[in-house]
């Protein structure tokens, strides 16, 4: 078994392994996961069934599927949400962002930052940490499964709204636990900015959704660092997959070079719009400044991000709480269309595509995921760190190649849909 | 006393029932003071490939590598748990059959790239599987009766009630007196009917239950004009439709 097992990279989602020549600091990641064709598979399926299905892409975003298939299939009917549904889709996707970023800061990429190999040892070694840890994830799950109704595959998000009523007190409750782990994640920020980050990286381009009014994660345009912006509607100009014989995921490019796309860019692009106590956090770090091309900062943008989607589920909350009583159904007709849909998944700009008869049945359909599009900057950063330390021994640098690997945080299940 | 050995393997898959494992959380680090396990890939570098005293295998056996560790996990494993719907049934992706993954491969990936997979289908259709443990993704409460089962050397009893009963307990309305299709009566319990509890069908993740009537679920879904989703309806987590049992 350890022949076959023992290549993969550990604490990652999904499975891949580098493929290295370090002397001509050549690096491809391999990946090695079964096509499951979700694009074709909901071909012939009325459009309803495409929130529950898409969320089997992946469990460690599901919710973040189910929001962009609805934000495409919305796009495509014309629907106009009501600001009750968007605040609570919002308070849903803070919580899908939080629980993903606590699993993988704390989980799968802290341990190398604290120089032990897993979480688990991270319970007996340091249990300060761990209570973190645990409570980050435990607030993140709790927001889904409150907003969702289960922390891992939603069942409550639909085309128009919302299945279920939702009760003020329940929402009013849950607010009061977030306030109530603030502290949690102001200590995991600090925590963050105390790690000590292999000092590596290129320029590339950022990408996220962006918008005038906030730190955009529900709605915005396709920005970038090198000034493009455009509607989501034109992501298939900007955003190019290939295909590669060894990988099982296909890689994107913009205008044929690669790109980041993750807690890393939005930071990058909307620094000046994250919500008060993450603005001042930022503020304090003595050696670290935005925008960073550094992609081990991913790992500290993702604490940046706890913070910030903590503040912006408690303002959402509240705004709900003290309006009036909540419409979480939005009127529609279902006609021949088609639609792309965009949101800010923890891990990146994720794109849903659909094509819809006038009877609501799925004819075509277009999945780009985040890490899709982080695979080739990967490759380029890994190359660039094997350039760079030709000095060291083979076993540190390929420590060095699995870190960055686990700082981008690749969702492989979700790269190979 | 020597602790039991526990391993974790993922197949390809969504990950989901492997993160719910993890969202067990203090129960799971109740569980991992009285066992060992020494390769969870998701959570650590392995310290040992085996043999195993309980073994579970999320997913489903389609790279030739997911084949060939699925066949090593049985060799290296007293007991081997398929965990989750994926494992247990196929999964979502087990619609696809041969010639239709051919058709689909080429428009997906173009008519160069060659793949090592095969059609999603359920574990025990590779190797032996002793118990299950159901759902899309899984139950934590029942993940941690069958684990605590297996541990104290029991056998895991399920439900075997079919979801209609736990839908009843929560006096949800049925959707099936609505007119809307739903799998709840010819689907094991255990789930606590959580889809038909938020407005949505059952969608079958737990698999048939015992004696379950496909013919008259198929009937059914023609009387309400479902006819031409019958398969999108019954077969989405497992072939279902011209089943006998």
């Amino acid at each position: 078994m350890k022949d076959i097992l023992d290549k993969y990279i550990c604490r990652i989602e999904g499975h891949g392994y580098l493929k290295l020549s370090y002397e001509h600091a050549k690096v491809q990641l391999v990946i090695d996961e079964g096509e499951r064709l979700f694009e074709k598979l909901l071909i012939g399926r009325p459009y309803s069934d495409v929130p529950f299905i898409t969320a089997r892409i992946c469990g460690v975003c599901p919710t973040a599927h189910t929001l962009a298939s609805i934000n495409a299939l919305e796009n495509a009917f014309g629907v106009e949400i009501n600001k009750d549904i968007e605040r609570l889709r919002k308070v849903l996707l803070t919580g899908q962002i939080i629980q993903s970023h606590a699993l993988h800061f704390f989980f799968l990429a802290a341990p190398d930052y604290i120089g032990l190999d897993n979480a688990l040892e991270l319970a007996d070694k340091k249990p300060e940490v761990f209570k973190v840890a645990l409570a980050l994830k435990e607030i993140g799950d709790d927001i889904v499964r409150t907003i969702g109704g289960r922390q891992v595959h939603p069942v409550t998000p639909q085309v128009g709204g919302f299945t279920k009523k939702f009760d003020k007190k329940d929402l009013q409750d849950l607010k009061k636990r977030i306030e109530g782990n603030m502290h949690f994640a102001l200590e995991a920020l600090d925590l963050a900015g105390k790690f000590k980050y292999p000092n590596f990286g290129l320029k590339t381009q950022n990408f996220a959704i962006t918008n005038w009014e906030n730190y955009a994660f529900l709605n915005g345009k396709i920005t970038s660092n090198t000034g493009l912006k455009t509607d989501i509607q034109n992501y298939e100009l900007n955003i190019k997959e290939k295909v590669l014989e060894y990988s099982s995921a296909k890689h994107a490019t913009h205008n044929k070079e690669s790109f980041m796309v993750g807690a890393l860019s939005r930071v990058n692009l909307q620094e000046n719009k994250l919500n008060l106590k993450a603005k001042k956090a930022v503020h304090n770090f003595k050696n670290i400044k935005f925008p960073s091309h550094n992609p081990f900062h991913i790992n500290l943008a993702q604490a940046i991000e706890i913070v910030h989607f903590m503040e912006e589920a408690v303002q959402c909350l509240d705004t709900l709480i003290n309006g009036r009583a909540l419409i979480l159904k939005s009127p529609y007709k279902v006609k021949a269309s088609s639609a792309a849909g965009a949101i800010e998944a923890p891990r990146g700009t994720l794109y849903h595509y659909y094509e819809i008869d006038n009877k609501g049945i799925i004819k075509d359909c277009d999945i780009i995921t985040p890490t899709v599009q982080n695979l080739e900057d990967i490759e380029k950063n890994a190359e660039y760190i094997l350039k760079n330390t030709k000095d060291l021994p083979e076993d540190e640098r390929y420590h060095l190649l699995e870190m960055l690997v686990r700082a981008y945080d690749p969702c492989i299940t979700c790269s190979v849909h | 006393m020597n602790k039991p050995k526990i391993g974790i393997f993922d197949l390809t898959d969504c990950e989901g029932c492997e993160l719910q494992m993890l969202n067990l959380k203090d129960r799971l680090l109740r569980l991992a003071e009285i066992v060992d396990i020494p390769i969870w890939r998701l959570a650590k570098t392995p310290t040992e490939f085996g043999p195993f005293d309980v073994s579970f295998v999320e997913g489903t056996p389609m790279s030739a590598d997911d084949i060939r560790v699925a066949k090593k996990v049985r060799e290296n494993s007293k007991t081997v748990v398929a965990l989750g719907a994926c494992a247990h049934l196929g999964g979502v992706p087990a619609e696809l059959d041969e010639a239709k993954r051919n058709i689909f491969m080429k428009e997906v990936y173009g008519k160069n790239y060659k793949t090592t997979s095969k059609p999603a289908k359920p574990l025990s259709a590779y190797i032996q599987v002793d118990h299950f443990i159901h759902g899309c993704p899984i139950d934590l409460d029942e993940a941690e009766r069958v684990i605590v089962s297996l541990l104290m050397d029991k056998n895991p009893s399920l439900p075997s009630t079919p979801v209609c009963l736990e839908c009843k307990e929560r006096e949800n309305p049925c959707l099936f007196l609505k007119g809307e299709p739903c799998q709840g009566p010819i689907t094991e319990g255990g789930c606590k009917a959580i889809c038909p509890s938020n407005g949505l069908r059952c969608w079958g993740c737990q698999g048939p239950v015992k004696n379950a009537n496909f013919k008259a679920m198929e009937k059914n879904l023609e009387r309400l004009k479902y006819k031409d989703q019958t398969e999108n309806i019954m077969d989405a987590f497992s072939k279902q439709v011209g089943e006998k049992k």
